[in-house]
């Protein structure tokens, strides 16, 4: 039984690997296969047009004007340029490249740029997170502020009420034992 | 016809408004040269002199006949001020704006001067109603400096002038103060402590050194202008000592937390210094507190020697301040060390006099007669204000402690208009109020040391 099951296993994966296969193969293929990696900035010298695939009556998708930067990312093996511009993607024959002038950059400038932009952000972020945090404090010590006040405001309340309930009893009770005449005593008694 | 309760019932609303309108309008609002909050006073200052002529026309009137030199005065200002008015008016220019401000607040204060004259009752809670409001405006002002919020909209004729704002913020301090110390019942004394200290807090925010030295100077004040009954004499103390303690740590606080979002710059060396007197003055007081005997009520112990050494520690206070004022620039000038060290102290004061314009010179600057006036109306009031001061009367004892102050800081500053109005109205109650004295019989003690007492008990044998 442990065997048969075995076998049905085996054949299960590898009727899998078989049906992958062509998959596997046709990404390979996209990947490096047909295509060459190049990432290199251009400058049109003369007005270029992009296609939205490597055929010459496909719909034009991306114009570049002269003086625009093209990054053209690869070449593909039929003779096209992929070139990325706003998420688009776009193909340009190779004999463009008479139009085209490579950009030389200077990587180490363009790395402490890269670096400067960082740290500004980073101190923009911690900017923002420090008036965040401002804020929320400001926030707090307004609630506590208010609520001072406010703690003032009723234990004065309270007390008024509790020295006139004081006095009113007083009265009360005199009433009953003693006479008339303390109650006016009473009143002017300070509190 | 109005019944005399209804006259009293109205006497008392119109106050209510009018401690409101004063102490709660504080919106920089512009209504034809005129402020919002003088435009408001004097709308209630024509409906109450409506009032008193129905009250006249029907015998019922409460106000006092003329009689005292300051009513004419009061009289004077009425009608030379109204003359002021018409001119500007009949002389007004579209180029120019024409303040119509001074006049006006000067007619209203004038007015109710002979209502506030008249005062026969000032009852207790009135000095609670302006604690309260004081407390309202106080939670504002915290707000804009310690969270920076806007309510300029709210209170702009108060925050971010000192003066102004340390006039207004002296009237809860002293009113708490006084509250405090004249109180029995426990509860509605933790109230009074908690309102004096939120408003020592607001006065250190605002940073007038003048009116630091003007609370400093009440408390030592109080012991003199009431009876110093051991009980007040401790309770003006715990709150001295809470005040000197607050502002020798407000220099931690500005500088250590980011507590307040306005600049504040308190010197910590001047902290240290303040710390060290706190203590020398703790070691004399409780030396001096240890003699009194175990067991005595608090409240029948008078302590006259006491009084005597704080009157003279007043006049010492005084000498110091007019020394340092006067003194100016010299301090700083002298190569001593003794003066250098000195003018570290009083070089801001002398600074911030210097920026401050004294109420009497404003009213100099808008008109001569007026200034004059108000001069001559002040020393009057002055006058009668301490044939009025008895030892036996509390209330009065706070009118002319709120007064002295008041007269003080119209030397360095002005106050706003519904600041002024109560200043004002407890200025004018200080010299006319007629305040019913306590009665009270004294007998003399005099206290054994403690050796003394230690070698009576083992003569005796205990």
């Amino acid at each position: 039984m442990k065997k048969r099951m075995l076998v049905f296993r085996m054949l299960v994966a590898m009727v899998f690997m078989v049906m992958c296969r062509p998959v596997m193969v046709m990404a390979q293929g996209e990947i490096s296969g047909d295509v060459t990696s190049l990432n290199q900035f251009m400058t049109a010298q003369e007005r270029v047009e992009a296609k939205a695939s490597p055929d010459d009556s496909a719909e034009t998708i991306i114009t570049y004007e002269v003086g625009d930067t093209i990054f053209i990312t690869g070449e593909t093996e039929d003779g096209w340029y992929i070139v990325l511009y706003q998420g688009k993607t776009g193909y340009i024959p190779v004999d463009v490249k008479e139009n085209l002038q490579e950009v030389n950059l200077d990587v180490a400038a363009l790395d402490a740029e890269m670096e400067a932009e960082i740290a500004e952000a980073k101190l923009v972020v911690e900017e923002v997170e420090r008036y965040r945090a401002e804020a929320k404090r400001s926030r707090i010590w307004g609630v506590v502020i208010v609520l001072l006040v406010v703690a003032i405001f009723a234990v004065g309340i309270i007390s008024t009420i509790q020295v006139k309930k004081q006095k009113e009893g007083k009265k009360n009770r005199l009433r009953k034992n003693v006479g008339f005449e303390d109650i006016a005593d009473l009143d002017n008694e300070k509190d | 016809m109005i019944g005399k309760m209804s006259i009293e019932k109205i006497s008392k609303i119109f106050l209510l408004v009018l401690l409101g309108i004063s102490l709660l309008v504080h919106v920089d609002v512009d209504i034809g040269g005129v402020e919002l909050s003088v435009f408001l006073l004097l709308l209630l200052c024509v409906i109450g002199a409506v009032f008193q002529i129905v009250f006249i026309y029907q015998n019922e009137s409460q106000l006092r006949s003329i009689k005292y030199f300051a009513d004419y005065v009061a009289l004077a200002i009425i009608g030379w001020e109204l003359l002021v008015v018409l001119g500007k008016l009949l002389t007004i220019s579209t180029e120019e704006k024409t303040d119509y401000n001074f006049n006006i607040l000067m007619i209203v204060l004038a007015t109710l001067y002979f209502w506030f004259s008249s005062f026969k009752l000032f009852e207790k809670w009135y000095l609670d109603v302006i604690l309260y409001a004081n407390l309202i405006i106080i939670c504002i002002f915290l707000l804009c400096y310690v969270c920076s919020m806007n309510f300029s909209w709210l209170a702009g004729g108060m925050i971010g002038n000192s003066g102004r704002a340390a006039s207004y913020l002296l009237i809860p301090c002293i009113v708490s103060t006084y509250q405090y110390c004249m109180g029995r019942d426990k509860f509605r004394s933790g109230f009074y402590f908690a309102s004096a200290l939120v408003s020592f807090f607001a006065l250190f925010i605002n940073h007038n050194i003048v009116s630091f030295w003007l609370m400093g100077a009440v408390f030592i004040g109080i012991p003199v202008l009431f009876r110093p009954t051991a009980e007040l004499v401790k309770r003006d103390m715990q709150l001295f000592f809470c005040y000197i303690f607050f502002l020798s740590n407000m220099s931690l606080i500005a500088n250590y937390t980011s507590l307040f979002q306005v600049p504040l710059s308190f010197d910590l060396e001047h902290s240290v210094y303040l710390e060290l007197l706190l203590a020398i003055g703790g070691a004399f007081f409780f030396t001096y507190w240890d003699k009194i005997p175990e067991g005595i009520d608090l409240n029948k112990l008078v302590l006259r020697k006491m009084r005597r050494q704080f009157h003279f520690l007043l006049k010492l206070i005084g000498v110091l301040f007019a020394g340092i004022i006067l003194g100016g620039d010299r301090w700083r000038e002298s190569g001593e060390k003794i003066a250098s060290f000195i003018a570290g102290f009083a070089f801001p004061l002398v600074e911030e006099v210097r920026r401050g314009k004294s109420g009497f010179v404003f009213s100099m600057e808008e008109s001569v007669i007026s200034g004059l006036l108000i001069f001559v109306m002040a020393v009057l009031l002055l006058i009668r204000m301490q044939k009025n001061y008895s030892f036996g009367k509390p209330q009065t004892g706070l009118f002319i402690l709120v007064s002295y102050v008041f007269l003080l800081q119209l030397l360095f500053w002005t106050p706003d208009a519904g600041t002024l109005l109560v200043y004002f109205m407890i200025f004018v109650m200080a010299a006319f109020y007629k305040e019913e004295r306590e009665k009270v019989t004294s007998v003399k003690i005099n206290f054994y040391s403690k050796e003394s007492v230690k070698d009576e008990e083992k003569n005796v044998g205990f």
